[in-house]
């Protein structure tokens, strides 16, 4: 049955929301985003309206390339409706318009995803980004089995009004099908699949009429695809991107839960200026999974412990190519030069305690270890670190007639046990060491931090609340960089 | 609870060998390559010293350069690669001779790849040189391009009176940023030119001491009386002067600085150096009159022009200069468009550059010149000439007539 519509007595929302933001609903929110889970998330139905304003101040940039910080603003919708016939529709709707600030030898838009192969100059500016994000998603339940459907879009524009203007645009589209099956009642075990395609196209344009700047296509680790750099400024990435996960939730959100969530992202950069030459390739494989359990001590006394291991491997392919006959380059060769690996897993333990009907605390400490290492093969390049992350969550919960309060800290210190950069035989151009070295001082620096988030929420009546929350960011690490940010929301429930 | 164990169990390893072939390598395809040396035609009796042979290969796509002494073991990255090789020969008369060769985009892929090179004779011979050029102008108070204070330096690098008369500045026909594959390829023989100025004089009436230099200049004028960011020209011993039929498009002659003797130009207007530094620029003793000249050395070619909008067939004309003539040539080039050296490799082998893009705004009030070799005990500099501008040019350099005051 679809649990929404097991509820015999309607919830208040500020009742729902109680439920919503306790640590043991929140370490499942990953099994949730399973087509074939999501029916669990939630036993009401529920919409909500948010508003969003957050503004984060890098001192120096943690990664160059991604600027100095971000001013946000966003609109978030979204809805979550149990229908008859066992039937579930949600979606999700969001615009979010942003200015990057500053980021410097990197004009290209969803840098983490499309690195190494981005595109730079060596001046940069603040960038201006609309981003809307549309989901839709319907399950239906038919005796033991789950039918579910999920469609996500993701429309992205990023630009800058003065020279060099970049003008990136991204339609990122993936469909999800999925099926579940409920062993014994308790156990749902569900299979999505699904498949995406990506594509940003980008042109970098000057109307400077004294000329232009040196464009360069990077290959990762402060190296350039040197024979493409100049005045190639029109560029796209064509991507396909698949998957696959296996998660088994327990009905009654007690005892274990896993899923196993396997990726592979394979994406071309090909040059427009050049007739369409594939300038390199990507291939990304992600495995991912999260093993939760889950259970109560006296029906009271909430207590878990989980972790959520992550691997992916990163390789690149850069394609050599001839003289150019009648305007097209002939691809000679290919050859891997890019490889990165990324491991990191974390260990939590939570308890969560009713001191009293109205008053909830809880705590999370949780120990995370990271791998990181990226490698180009000639020249030998590398860099690398690994280490610990200790992080420590305590929430507070209070009900007050129509009033809730939340109240959430968190506390990190991550601290790389071995870290390394070895850039052999540089590029004329030492600005591009000068940014990987400073990249790599933040990369390797021991950083900590914390967190502080309040929340108000006030119910006009048991279908209708608002509420305001705002949170406060501070990240410090031993290369005397700080990060600052704060966020305000104003949303409504009902 | 026994089937979700088994369903976990088939998941992991699953995901086991999944990532089983994300396995990271250390190296990359290598090549053995395999060079064969072509002799000079004229010198066939010659013995290559193999010890002596220095060979460069530049990887197009990375700009990695690589060494090698010797022929032997010669193992690349695949790629795409320029090379540059020399050499000493021996010849019958036990004299020995230095040999070049110089080969664009050698496709360097598979276990083996073999190559012939055709060798050149190059000898050092003292003469003129190129000491700088300077195309790219300068720019206005209100950042607008000024034209007019472009300018050539040439110097006597030998330790002997030298007489620049009948000395030739000529321009390229083509620009090293496009090839259609002009036909025929006249570059092993001569050089095809769009432009020759030429120093007036009987032979000896233009008297260079060593290590002296003549300024030739295009307006020779003191440009900052129109424009502050100029350079003053007016001590130049030559300019050159266009009488151009378009009132709109005039240039302007100074009576104190005699004029180089136009031979033959492609413009009915004024002539400007490629201020983007597309073209390659030649020194060269004209041996004939200009009738002669005009009238015997004419070079006509075809190419087909490959669009998107479609192949059209084309003709051109302009005229050549015999490459025995050149006392020095000078390619130039930019690094983002660069597709081939428009001279004979035994004229210039490389090419210099001010400006690394199309329409770099970088590239204003910057110059080539070649780098000083040595100074003699009595001070005298001799400037580097191996014939390859890549590294006998300092590229980008500060123009030396740009006043000293100007901060730049």
């Amino acid at each position: 049955m679809i649990n929404a519509q097991n509820s015999d007595t309607i919830q208040s929302v500020n009742q729902a929301e109680w439920q919503r933001t306790s640590v043991k609903h929140e370490v499942a929110a990953p099994l949730y985003s399973h087509t074939t889970q999501i029916r669990y998330a939630d036993n009401n139905r529920f919409s909500k309206v948010e508003l969003q304003y957050d503004d984060q101040k890098e001192k120096q940039a943690h990664i160059a390339q991604l600027g100095k910080g971000v001013l946000n603003r966003e609109v978030n919708l979204s809805g979550f409706n149990p229908l008859p016939n066992n039937q579930l529709a949600w979606g999700k709707a969001s615009y979010k318009n942003k200015i990057i600030k500053k980021p410097l030898w990197n004009e290209t838009s969803d840098f983490r995803l499309l690195y190494p192969y981005i595109t730079g100059d060596s001046i940069g500016g603040d960038i201006r980004s609309e981003q809307y994000n549309f989901t839709g998603g319907y399950a239906r339940q038919i005796k033991q089995w789950t039918v579910a459907t999920r469609f996500d879009y993701r429309g992205l524009l990023e630009y800058r009004n003065i020279d060099p203007r970049p003008k990136n645009t991204v339609n990122d589209v993936k469909a999800f099908v999925g099926a579940g099956y409920l062993i014994n009642n308790k156990w749902n075990m569900g299979l999505d699949v699904y498949a995406g395609k990506y594509k940003q196209t980008a042109n970098i344009a000057y109307f400077s009429e004294l000329g232009a700047t040196p464009v360069y296509h990077f290959v990762g680790l402060a190296r350039q695809y040197a024979r493409f750099f100049g005045d190639k400024t029109s560029y796209y990435y064509d991507g396909n991107n698949m998957g696959v996960s296996l998660s088994i939730y327990p009905a009654d959100a007690k005892g274990m839960a896993i899923d196993f969530d396997y990726s592979f992202f394979d994406c071309r950069k090909i040059i427009l200026s050049l007739n369409k030459l594939p300038m390199s390739r990507l291939k990304n494989y992600q495995f991912r999974s999260n093993l939760i359990f889950r259970s109560a001590f006296n029906n009271k006394l909430d207590y878990g412990v989980g972790a959520s291991p992550q691997y992916s491997f990163k390789v690149g392919q850069e394609n050599i190519f001839g003289d150019p006959i009648m305007n097209e380059y002939r691809q000679i060769a290919s050859v891997n030069q890019y490889y990165e690996t990324d491991f990191y897993t974390d260990a939590f333990v939570f308890v969560e305690y009713p001191v009293v009907d109205k008053l909830r605390l809880s705590a999370k400490p949780a120990v995370t270890y990271f791998y990181n290492k990226e490698r180009y093969i000639l020249p030998k390049r590398l860099k690398q670190r690994q280490g610990w992350n200790k992080q420590f969550q305590l929430a507070l919960a209070y009900k007050k007639n129509k009033t809730l309060y939340s109240l959430k800290t968190d506390l990190f210190f991550i601290s790389p046990t071995k870290s390394a950069l070895i850039l052999e035989e540089l590029e004329d151009d030492v600005r591009f060491e000068k940014t990987e070295r400073q990249n790599f001082q933040n990369y390797a620096a021991k950083q900590s931090g914390g967190s502080a988030a309040l929340s108000v929420y006030y119910e006009f009546n048991k279908l209708f609340s608002t509420y305001l929350k705002g949170e406060y960011t501070y990240i410090q690490n031993d290369a005397q960089n700080k990060i600052n940010g704060y966020s305000l929301n104003l949303g409504f429930l009902f | 609870m026994k089937v979700i164990q088994n369903i976990i169990i088939i998941a992991i390893v699953i995901a086991i060998l999944s990532f089983a072939g994300c396995r990271e390598k250390d190296t990359i395809q290598t090549t053995k390559v395999s060079l064969t040396l072509l002799l000079p035609d004229n010198a066939k009796d010659l013995k290559i010293l193999e010890d002596s042979t220095r060979i460069e290969f530049k990887n197009v796509s990375t700009a990695k350069i690589f060494q090698f002494k010797g022929l032997g073991n010669i193992i690349l990255p695949e790629g795409l690669y320029d090379c540059f090789l020399v050499s000493k020969g021996v010849c019958e008369e036990n004299k020995i001779k230095t040999l070049k060769a110089y080969a664009q985009s050698l496709s360097i892929i598979g276990e083996i790849s073999e190559h012939e090179l055709k060798l050149f004779e190059t000898t050092e011979v003292e003469g003129f040189v190129i000491e700088e050029i300077f195309f790219t102008g300068v720019l206005t108070p209100q950042g607008k391009q000024y034209y007019g204070c472009s300018y050539f330096k040439i110097k006597n690098n030998t330790d002997k009176l030298l007489y620049a008369d009948s000395l030739a500045i000529c321009e390229s026909q083509f620009v090293s940023t496009t090839n259609w594959d002009y036909q025929p390829d006249i570059r092993s023989e001569a050089m095809s030119v769009c432009a020759i100025y030429m120093i007036p004089g009987n032979g000896k009436d233009v008297p260079v001491q060593p290590g002296e230099t003549l300024l030739i200049a295009d307006i020779a004028i003191d440009h900052r009386q129109a424009n502050p960011n100029g350079y003053d020209l007016s001590g130049a011993d030559f300019e050159w002067y266009d009488d151009s039929p378009n009132p709109r498009i005039q240039d302007i002659d100074n009576p104190l600085v005699p004029n180089l003797e136009k031979i033959y130009c492609y413009t009915l207007t004024i002539w400007v150096p490629h201020n983007r530094g597309f073209r390659s620029y030649g020194l060269a003793k004209i041996k004939v009159d200009k009738e002669t000249y005009l009238r015997d050395y004419i070079y006509e070619y075809s190419y087909t022009m490959n669009l998107p909008q479609g192949t059209f067939p084309m003709t051109g004309k302009g005229y050549k200069v015999p490459n025995e003539w050149f006392e020095d040539v000078v390619n130039c080039s930019i690094e983002s468009k660069y597709v081939w050296n428009l001279v004979d490799p035994s004229l210039d082998a490389g090419w210099t550059y001010c400006g690394k893009i199309d329409h770099d705004k970088t590239r204003y009030d910057k110059s080539v010149r070649r780098k000083i070799a040595y100074t003699t005990r009595d001070g005298r500099e001799v400037l580097l000439d191996t014939n390859n501008s890549t590294y006998d040019f300092e590229h980008e350099a500060r123009p030396s007539m740009m006043p000293e005051e100007t901060n730049k």
